[in-house]
C-alpha cells in the first residue's frame, strides 16, 4: 500500500472578520482509510472539511496553509485546474442534503452533470448519462432507482436526498471523499442503513474518506482513525481503539442510585400538544403521562420528531399544552398566573442543547449567571456577581470565565456554565434537552459526571431528554421511549437496555452505534426497521409503528394500543408485546420476518 | 453549508475608509464650519455675482492669506445676494447635519422601540401600528414632507418632526423583523425559563441584539435626510433664507445659471453629492462588516 | 432577454429626444409673413372683466386695455432715452370721446363721442354703450366692484355705499344718461379732481353693449362669465382670436380701429412663468418682447446683440412696510431708526444694477402732486443707531422678545428679485443691532395678510401701484384710516391730519389749495414714517431691436397698437 497520505493539509489558517476559526490545522489522511474528524460544535470541523478543497464560506478567507494532493498544493491552484480536481479527485458531501441539491433539476441530470464535467468518467450521450445515474443510485441503496432518478429535490426525503448527494459525489470516481456530518438530520434507524452503505461503497472502491461527525457511535463503528478538533487545530490522528480507551467515556458508567421512596415531584397527565400550521394540525405529543420523583433522573429517549423536546418544554411551561395537565408538587401549572409562574421558575429550570444559543451573545457569562440571583433572590449587583463566580467554580469552570463572552469559550465550558445558571436558584427539578449533543464525545462524560455530582449534593431531579442511548444509559435511572408523540415503553435502565420489549425500542437499541470499537461485529446482525417515519400530521389510526414494524399484523393497523403494564413492572404499548417477547431466539429481519413463527408455550 | 471560491475579493474596506473620511470632514464642518468661514455666511458683501478666482491663482491667494491686512478671497465666488459662496457652503453642514442627525436619531429611537414591541408581541395594537406604518411608507417621502412642513410652517423644528414621522417606519420594520427572528432564539427562551419578565426580555435581551440592521440603516438614512432637507429648501418648504443650507443655495442659484453664474449652485450641489455618498458608503460598509 | 434590452435601450434614447422637441415646440402657432409680435409674460389674462376676480392682476389688465378703449387718455409727448414715449399727466387727449366739458349748473360732465367707431363685433359706438358700462358697474354684480369704486371715487352720482345694502340702488337711473346718439351726460357730486384721471383707467373701459348683452343669461345678466372666459367686447385696437388660459392669448388687429389699423396684425402673448426662460427666448430671438425679468437679467441683456432694454421710471416703488399696530413698530423712533438704516445706494447698485433711484416720498414721484418729503442723505447708520437707542433699544437690547414681529416678509415667488435685497437689508439692520429673520410667503398668503387681516408686521413690498394718477388718490388709498376711505391701509395708519388731507384730495377741485393740502399730507406721512421708502425702480421690458414705439401707461401694460416692427 502506498505509504504516502492520500491528501495532507498543512497548517491551514482560515479567518473570519471577527475571529480566526482555523489556526494552523493540519491533517494527513492515510490512503484507503476512513478518518473520523470530531470535536465540539464550533470547533471548526466543517470549515476544515471545506478548506481541504480550498472552499470557504464568505466572509471568511483562507489566509494560509497548504493542502497537498499528490504534488500539487490545492490552495495555490486557481481556475480550471482546481475545477478539474474538485469532483474528480476529491469530493465533498455537505450537511444539509436538500439544500445542496439544485431545486429545479432532476436528480439524474445533477448526477449526470458531475460526470460530464469530468471527462475521464463521462459517457457521451444523454441516455448513457442517465443510465449511469440510475446505476449509482442503486449502488447507494435507493429503492426504485429508475423512478427516483427523475425526481426533484423537494420530492425526496432526507435520507433519499443524502443518498443522491453521495451518488453525485461518487459519480466522477474520486479518490478522496469528504463527508461533513452526512447523517445529521437523519433518523437513527435511517442513518444506520445509510452509514452501512457508505462504508461498504468506500471500502469497495478504495476511496479515502474523511468523516466529520460528533456521534461517538459513528466514530467507533465506521472509522479507522479519529482526530479531534479543538481551538482551531486538529489533534493528533489516533487509531480508533486508542482514542476510545482514553476517553472519559470508559469505564461505562452508571448513575448513582436514587432514593426509592421519594415523593412524586412532577406529574404529567394525559399531555397532548398540537400545533396548527397552515391548516394542518400537527400532533407533537399525543397522550403522554409520567411521574418524576425527587432526586431521580428520568430519561426521555426518541428520535427527532418523537415529541420528546415538546414534552420537556410543556413541563417547564415554555409551551402550553393543548390538553392534559402538568403539576409540580401537586399544583397544576395551568392554575398559575404569570407572576406565580415566574416564581416557579426558581424551582423548575431548563437547560438547552446548544450552549451558544442559550446565552445573550452580548453579555458576559458572569452577567448572565447573575440574572437568576438578581431576579429570584433579590441579590444586588456585587453580591450576584460573586455568587455567579462561586457557581462557576462549583461546576468546574475557571472563575475568570465569568468575564468572557459566550463566543470566547468552548462548547464544553459553556454547557457547564449553562447548567450552572440552571442550578443558581437551587431548583428541585431541571429539564435538560439534549445537553451533550453539541459536545465532542470526549467531553460528554464530564457533563454526565457533573450532573451526577449535582444530584448527589443537591438532590435535584432531572428529566434527561436525548436521542443518544449512550448518554441515556450513563445518566438515567428510569427511561421512557417515545415514538411519534407517544410513550411506547417505560421502564428502568436495566429493563430497557438489557431486555427491550417494544419493537421500536429493540430497533433503536439495535441501530445504536456503540461507542466501543469492539462491538463493531455484533452490530451487523440486528433488527432493522424499514422505511421512514410517517408524518405527525397524519397520524395513523392504529399503532403508530404499524407501517414499519416487522411484527405487525392486520389488527395493529386498526387498533390503537394502550400503555399496558408488562410482566416486570414496566409499561409497553404494543398489542403483541407478550407474543413478541415470549420467544427469545430469532430476531426477525426483513428477510426472514415471514419465517418467524410465534412460539406458544 | 454554502461554500464559495476562496479567492473571492474582500470588498468593503476601501468604501469604509472613504465613507469615514467624508463623514468625519462633514462633522468637523458642522462643528467648526461657521467659525472658520472667512465671511459671515448671512451677511451681504459689497459685490454681487462675482465668479470664483481661476484655479491657477489659488496657490498665490492662499499664501497671500497669511497677511491679515488682505481680505479673504471669495474662493467659490459671490452669489446674487452678495453672500460668499464658500463661507455658506462650509457653514451649511451645521444646518443640514443637525437636522439630519436629529431627525434620524429621533426616528431611530422611536422606530426601534416600536419595532421591538411590534416584533415581540402579537396584539391588535401592533398590527395596527404596522398597517399605519405601511400607509405612511407608501407615500412618497418628499411630497409628504413638503405637505407637512407647509402645514406646520417653515422652521428647522418642523422639518425635523416631519422627517422623524416619515423615517420611523423603516426602523420599525427592520427592528421588527430582527426581533421576530430573535424572539425564537434559544437565549430568549432561556431567559424566560430563568424567570425574566417579558418586558425585560424585550428591552434587555432582544432589543440590544436587534439593533444591527437598524444601525446600518441609520447611516444611510442620515444621507437621505440631508438630501431631503436640501430638497425641501429647494422647493421653498425648508429652512428660511438666508440660512446657509445647500438646497436653498442651489435653488437661489438655479435662476442665475442662465445668466452664466454657475458657482452659486455647483458648489453646494457637489457638497450634497459628496456628503450623501459618504454616509451611504459608511452605512453600506458597516452593514457588510457587522451585518448578519 | 437580449432583444428586450436592445429595445429598451433604444426607447430610452428616443424618449428624451421626443421630450425635448415637444418641450421646445413652437412658441406660437405658425409665424406667418404678416407682422406678428410674440410677447412673453408671467401669465396670460386669467379673466377680462375688470369687475371680476382677475381685475387686480397686471397680466389680465394687459388683455383688457388692448381689447377695449377708454373715453379719454393722456397726451403723449417726449420719448425718454430708451425710446419710450411718456405721458403728460397734465394734459388729457381724446379717445372714444372727441370732446368733453363740465356743466357747472347741472353738475355734470358731457362727453361727445366719436362717430364711426366700430367694435370687433361690428357694432358702432353710441351713448348707449357708455350708459351700459356705468350701469354694469353700479350693479356691483361682479366679484370685485372696481367699476363702482372708481366711479364712486370720481364722484359720480349715486355710486355710494347704498348699492350694497339696497338692491334698488343698483339701478343706474339717470346718473348717466344718453343725450343723443353720440352724446352722454354723467352727473357728479362736484368738480372732483379725480374724475378725469379716473376716466383714463382700465376700470372705465367702455363695453360694446350690444355684443355683451347678447351673452347675458338669467343667472348672469351682465355676462360676467362670458367676459371672464370668452372675450371682452369693446372698441379697442385688437380682437381676441384665441385664448388658452395659462398658456397663450392671441389677438388680431381690428382693421376698423378708429386711430388706424395697428401695424402689428397679430399679437401672441405667451405664458412663460420663469423669468430666466423669458430671458433666454428674447436673447435667442424666438420672442420679440418680454416683461418682468429680474434686474440681473435686464442688466445681462445689455450685452446681447439684437436686443435691448427699454423702460421708464414710472410708478413702481419699493418700500418697507411696518405695521403701526405691532410692537416694536408702534414706536415712531424705532421706525425711524429702521428707515435710516436702509442702504439705498447698495440696493440700487447690487439689487437693481443701477436701474432704480432713491425714493424720497410716499407716492410715485411721476404723479402730479408729488413732493419730496425726505432729506437728501436720509441713509445714515449712525443716526439709525442713535434713534434706536432713543427708541429704547440701545444696541438692539430688548429686541429678543420681538422675534415674531422682526420677520421681514416678502412674496416668495419674487425670491429672485427681492431675495438679495432682503438679504442686504437684513445685513444692514444687523449692523445697527436689529436682528431680522427673512420670511418669504406665498403670494396668496401675503395678499391675505396684507389686505384682509392687516396683520403683517414687517414686509418688503414692491407691488403697490396706485391706478389713478394722482398723489392725493394714492394718499387716500394707502394712508387714510378705514373710516376715511383708506381701503388699502396696510400699515394701519390712523392720523387725523392725514385723514384731513385725504378728504381734501377727494372733495376739492384741482388747484393750488388741493395741491397744498396733499403736500402737507405727504410730509406728515414722512414724519411719522408710515412707509420707509427705499427706491423707485424702472419698469422695463426686454425688446428685440426691430421693435419700436413703446409707450408707457400707468397700469404698466403694453399698448400693442403703438408698436411697430421693422422688417
Amino acid at each position: 500500500m502506498d505509504a504516502r497520505p492520500a491528501i495532507a493539509a498543512d497548517n491551514i489558517h482560515v479567518a473570519f472578520p471577527r475571529a480566526e476559526v482555523l489556526r494552523g490545522a493540519s491533517l494527513a489522511m492515510p490512503r484507503g482509510a476512513v478518518v473520523g474528524l470530531t470535536g465540539a460544535s464550533g470547533s471548526g470541523k466543517s470549515t476544515f472539511a471545506a478548506a481541504m478543497l480550498g472552499l470557504v464560506r464568505p466572509p471568511g478567507r483562507i489566509t494560509g496553509g497548504k493542502v497537498m494532493l499528490g504534488d500539487e498544493d490545492l490552495l495555490a491552484l486557481t481556475g480550471s485546474r482546481l475545477r478539474e480536481i474538485r469532483g474528480s479527485k476529491i469530493s465533498l458531501i455537505v450537511q444539509n442534503p436538500r439544500a445542496a441539491l439544485h431545486p429545479m433539476r432532476t436528480i439524474a441530470r445533477q448526477i449526470g452533470a458531475v460526470s460530464s464535467a469530468h471527462e475521464r468518467a463521462a459517457p457521451k450521450n444523454a441516455d448513457a448519462l442517465r443510465r449511469q445515474a440510475v446505476d449509482l443510485l442503486e449502488l447507494v441503496g435507493v429503492n426504485d432507482a429508475a423512478r427516483r432518478a427523475d425526481a426533484f429535490a423537494h420530492e425526496l426525503s432526507g435520507g433519499m436526498a443524502q443518498r443522491a448527494l453521495i451518488a453525485m459525489a461518487l459519480a466522477a470516481k474520486p479518490e478522496i471523499l469528504i463527508a461533513d456530518e452526512p447523517t445529521s438530520g437523519l433518523d437513527v434507524t435511517v442513518a444506520a442503513q445509510f452509514l452501512d452503505m457508505m462504508a461498504a461503497t468506500v471500502k469497495d472502491r478504495g476511496v479515502s474518506m474523511l468523516l466529520v461527525t460528533q456521534e461517538a457511535g459513528v466514530l467507533a463503528t465506521y472509522c479507522d482513525f479519529v482526530a479531534e478538533m479543538a481551538d482551531g487545530r486538529v489533534g493528533p490522528l489516533q487509531e480508533t481503539t486508542t482514542y476510545f480507551k482514553q476517553g472519559a467515556s470508559r469505564p461505562r458508567r452508571k448513575p448513582p442510585p436514587a432514593a426509592e421512596d421519594a415523593e412524586i415531584l412532577v406529574r404529567v397527565d394525559g399531555l397532548r400538544k398540537q400545533f396548527v400550521t397552515r391548516g394542518a394540525t400537527l400532533t407533537a405529543v399525543n397522550d403522554v403521562s409520567l411521574a418524576i420523583r425527587a432526586g431521580e433522573t428520568l430519561g426521555l429517549v426518541g428520535e427527532s420528531g418523537s415529541g420528546k423536546t415538546t414534552v420537556g418544554r410543556c413541563i417547564v411551561a415554555l409551551e402550553t399544552p393543548t390538553s392534559g395537565e402538568v403539576s409540580f408538587a401537586g399544583e397544576p401549572l395551568s392554575a398559575l398566573k404569570a407572576p406565580d409562574l415566574r416564581r416557579l421558575r426558581a424551582k423548575v429550570q431548563f437547560v438547552r442543547q446548544d450552549p451558544f444559543d442559550s446565552f445573550n451573545p452580548r453579555w458576559t457569562i458572569g452577567r448572565s449567571l447573575a440574572e437568576p440571583f438578581r431576579i429570584h433572590l433579590g441579590s444586588g449587583g456585587e453580591e450576584a456577581a460573586a455568587k455567579a463566580r462561586d457557581l462557576l467554580k462549583e461546576v468546574g469552570c475557571d472563575a475568570d470565565s465569568a468575564d468572557a463572552r459566550p463566543r470566547a469559550l468552548s462548547a464544553g465550558v459553556l454547557q457547564r456554565a449553562n447548567i450552572a445558571r440552571a442550578m443558581a436558584t437551587a431548583p428541585e427539578f431541571v429539564v435538560l434537552d439534549e445537553p451533550t449533543s453539541a459536545l465532542a464525545p470526549s467531553a460528554r462524560g464530564d457533563i454526565i459526571a457533573l450532573l451526577a455530582r449535582l444530584q448527589q449534593t443537591r438532590g435535584t431531579a432531572f428529566l434527561f431528554i436525548s436521542h443518544d442511548l449512550t448518554t441515556i444509559a450513563a445518566a438515567c435511572h428510569r427511561i421512557a421511549v417515545m415514538y411519534l408523540g407517544e410513550i411506547v415503553e417505560f421502564g428502568t435502565r436495566e429493563q430497557i437496555f438489557e431486555t427491550p420489549a417494544h419493537p421500536y425500542t429493540k430497533a433503536l437499541i439495535a441501530a445504536h452505534l456503540s461507542d466501543d470499537p469492539g462491538e463493531r461485529e455484533r452490530h451487523a446482525a440486528r433488527l432493522r426497521l424499514e422505511g421512514e417515519i410517517p408524518s405527525p400530521i397524519d397520524l395513523p389510526p392504529g399503532c403508530v409503528l404499524a407501517s414499519r414494524c416487522p411484527y405487525a399484523e392486520n389488527r395493529c393497523a386498526k387498533e390503537h394500543p394502550q400503555l399496558d403494564a408488562f410482566a416486570d413492572g414496566r409499561r409497553v404499548r404494543c398489542l403483541r408485546a407478550e407474543d413478541i417477547n415470549a420467544q427469545h431466539e430469532t430476531i426477525p429481519t426483513p428477510s426472514n420476518a415471514t419465517e418467524a413463527q410465534p412460539h406458544v408455550d | 453549508m454554502s461554500v464559495a471560491v476562496h479567492d473571492a475579493p474582500a470588498a468593503g474596506d476601501g468604501l469604509l475608509k472613504i465613507g469615514a473620511i467624508i463623514v468625519g470632514l462633514m462633522t468637523f464642518l458642522a462643528i467648526f464650519g461657521p467659525v472658520i468661514a472667512p465671511y459671515d455666511p448671512t451677511a451681504a458683501t459689497d459685490t454681487v455675482s462675482t465668479p470664483p478666482p481661476p484655479l491657477i491663482d489659488w496657490p498665490r491667494l492662499f499664501i497671500a492669506q497669511f497677511d491679515p491686512e488682505i481680505p479673504a478671497p471669495h474662493w467659490f465666488g459671490v452669489d446674487a445676494a452678495g453672500l460668499d459662496v464658500f463661507s455658506r457652503t462650509i457653514s451649511a453642514p451645521r444646518t443640514d447635519l443637525l437636522i439630519a442627525l436629529t431627525a434620524t436619531a429621533f426616528s431611530f429611537v422611536i422606530g426601534v422601540t416600536l419595532g421591538a414591541l411590534a416584533g415581540f408581541f402579537r396584539h391588535w395594537s401592533t398590527e395596527l401600528l404596522m398597517r399605519a406604518s405601511d400607509i405612511l411608507q407608501s407615500f412618497p417621502v418628499f411630497i409628504s414632507a413638503m405637505i407637512l412642513v407647509a402645514l406646520a410652517g417653515r422652521s428647522g423644528v418642523n422639518i425635523v418632526l416631519a422627517m422623524t414621522l416619515l423615517y420611523s417606519p423603516i426602523f420599525i420594520r427592520l427592528t421588527r423583523a430582527e426581533v421576530m427572528s430573535l424572539r425564537n432564539r434559544g437565549f430568549v427562551e432561556a431567559a424566560r425559563a430563568t424567570g425574566v419578565s417579558e418586558r425585560n426580555i424585550v428591552f434587555r435581551y432582544v432589543l440590544p441584539n436587534a439593533l444591527g440592521p437598524a444601525a446600518a440603516q441609520a447611516s444611510v438614512t442620515i444621507g437621505f435626510a440631508i438630501l431631503l432637507t436640501a430638497g425641501l429648501s429647494f422647493v421653498g418648504a425648508g429652512v428660511r433664507p438666508p440660512t446657509p443650507e445647500w438646497g436653498l443655495m442651489i435653488a437661489n442659484g438655479a435662476s442665475q445659471i442662465v445668466l452664466g453664474d454657475w458657482w452659486p449652485s455647483l458648489f453646494p450641489g457637489a457638497a450634497i453629492s459628496i456628503t450623501v455618498f459618504g454616509f451611504a458608503s459608511l452605512g453600506h460598509a458597516l452593514e457588510r462588516r457587522y451585518g448578519r | 432577454m437580449q432583444m428586450q434590452f436592445h429595445y429598451v435601450s433604444r426607447l430610452l434614447v428616443t424618449v428624451p429626444w421626443i421630450a425635448i422637441s415637444v418641450a421646445c415646440g413652437p412658441i406660437a402657432p405658425d409665424r406667418p409673413s404678416e407682422a406678428t409680435l410674440i410677447y412673453l409674460a408671467e401669465d396670460v389674462p386669467a379673466g377680462l372683466d375688470y369687475d371680476g376676480p382677475a381685475a387686480a392682476l397686471p397680466t389680465s389688465q394687459t388683455g383688457m386695455v388692448n381689447l377695449m378703449e377708454p373715453l379719454i387718455g393722456y397726451a403723449y409727448g417726449d420719448e425718454n432715452e430708451d425710446g419710450v414715449a411718456l405721458p403728460d399727466f397734465e394734459t388729457f387727449a381724446p379717445r372714444l370721446s372727441e370732446s368733453w366739458r363740465y356743466n357747472e349748473a347741472r353738475r355734470s360732465w358731457v362727453f361727445k363721442l366719436r362717430e364711426g367707431v366700430f367694435s370687433c363685433a361690428g357694432n358702432e359706438l353710441t351713448a348707449d354703450d357708455v350708459v351700459y358700462t356705468f350701469a354694469r358697474g353700479k350693479s356691483v354684480s361682479g366679484a370685485i366692484p372696481v367699476g363702482w369704486f372708481l366711479a364712486s371715487t370720481a364722484g359720480v352720482s349715486g355710486f355710494d355705499a347704498s348699492v350694497f345694502e339696497d338692491e334698488a340702488a343698483r339701478v343706474i337711473g339717470d346718473a348717466v344718461r344718453r343725450v343723443d346718439r353720440y352724446t352722454v351726460e354723467i352727473r357728479v357730486s362736484g368738480r372732483n379732481a379725480l374724475f378725469l384721471p379716473i376716466m383714463t383707467t382700465y376700470g372705465m373701459l367702455i363695453f360694446d353693449s350690444k355684443e355683451t348683452q347678447k351673452h347675458a343669461t338669467d343667472d348672469d345678466p351682465w355676462a360676467h362669465d362670458y367676459v371672464n372666459n370668452v372675450t371682452a367686447p369693446g372698441f379697442g385696437p385688437y380682437c381676441l382670436e384665441r385664448w388658452a388660459k395659462n398658456d397663450m392669448f392671441v389677438m388680431r388687429a381690428n382693421e376698423n380701429y378708429y386711430r388706424g389699423a395697428p401695424a402689428l396684425k397679430r399679437v401672441v402673448i405667451k405664458r412663460i412663468p420663469q423669468s430666466s426662460n423669458r430671458f433666454i427666448l428674447v436673447k435667442s430671438g424666438e420672442a420679440d418682447m418680454a416683461e418682468r425679468l429680474t434686474p440681473r437679467e435686464f442688466s445681462a441683456l445689455a450685452d446681447v446683440d439684437g436686443a435691448r432694454v427699454a423702460g421708464v421710471v414710472g410708478n413702481e416703488t419699493l418700500f418697507l412696510h411696518m405695521n403701526f399696530k405691532t410692537p416694536p413698530f408702534d414706536n415712531l423712533k424705532f421706525r425711524e431708526a429702521i428707515a435710516r438704516a436702509l442702504p439705498t445706494e447698495k440696493i440700487i447698485r447690487n439689487g437693481y444694477f443701477g436701474e432704480a433711484r432713491a425714493w424720497r416720498g410716499v407716492t410715485p414721484s411721476t404723479y402730479p402732486g408729488f413732493v419730496d418729503a425726505l432729506d437728501e442723505d436720509y441713509y445714515d447708520p449712525d443716526a439709525a443707531r442713535r434713534l434706536l437707542a432713543e427708541a429704547g433699544f440701545p444696541e438692539g437690547e430688548g429686541l429678543r422678545g420681538f422675534q415674531e414681529s422682526l420677520r421681514l416678509a416678502y412674496v416668495a415667488e419674487k425670491e429672485a428679485t427681492l431675495g438679495p435685497i432682503a438679504t442686504m437689508l437684513q445685513t444692514a439692520l444687523r449692523e445697527i443691532g436689529v436682528p431680522v429673520e427673512l420670511d418669504p410667503i406665498p403670494l396668496t398668503q401675503y395678499g391675505d395678510r396684507q389686505l384682509v387681516k392687516k396683520d403683517l408686521p414687517f414686509a418688503l413690498n414692491d407691488q403697490e401701484k396706485p391706478v389713478v394718477v394722482d398723489a392725493g388718490y394714492a394718499l387716500s388709498l394707502f394712508f387714510a384710516s378705514p373710516d376715511a376711505g383708506g381701503i388699502n391701509n396696510m400699515v394701519n395708519v390712523a392720523d387725523p391730519s392725514v385723514d384731513a388731507a385725504a378728504l381734501a384730495a377727494a372733495s376739492l377741485p384741482a388747484g393750488e389749495e388741493r395741491a397744498a393740502r396733499i403736500a402737507d399730507g405727504q410730509r406728515r406721512l414722512a414724519e411719522i414714517v408710515a412707509w420707509a421708502p427705499v427706491v423707485e425702480y424702472r419698469t422695463q421690458w426686454a425688446v428685440r431691436d426691430h421693435v419700436s414705439g413703446l409707450t408707457w401707461h400707468p397700469d404698466n401694460a403694453v399698448r400693442f397698437a403703438d408698436l411697430e416692427i421693422a422688417r
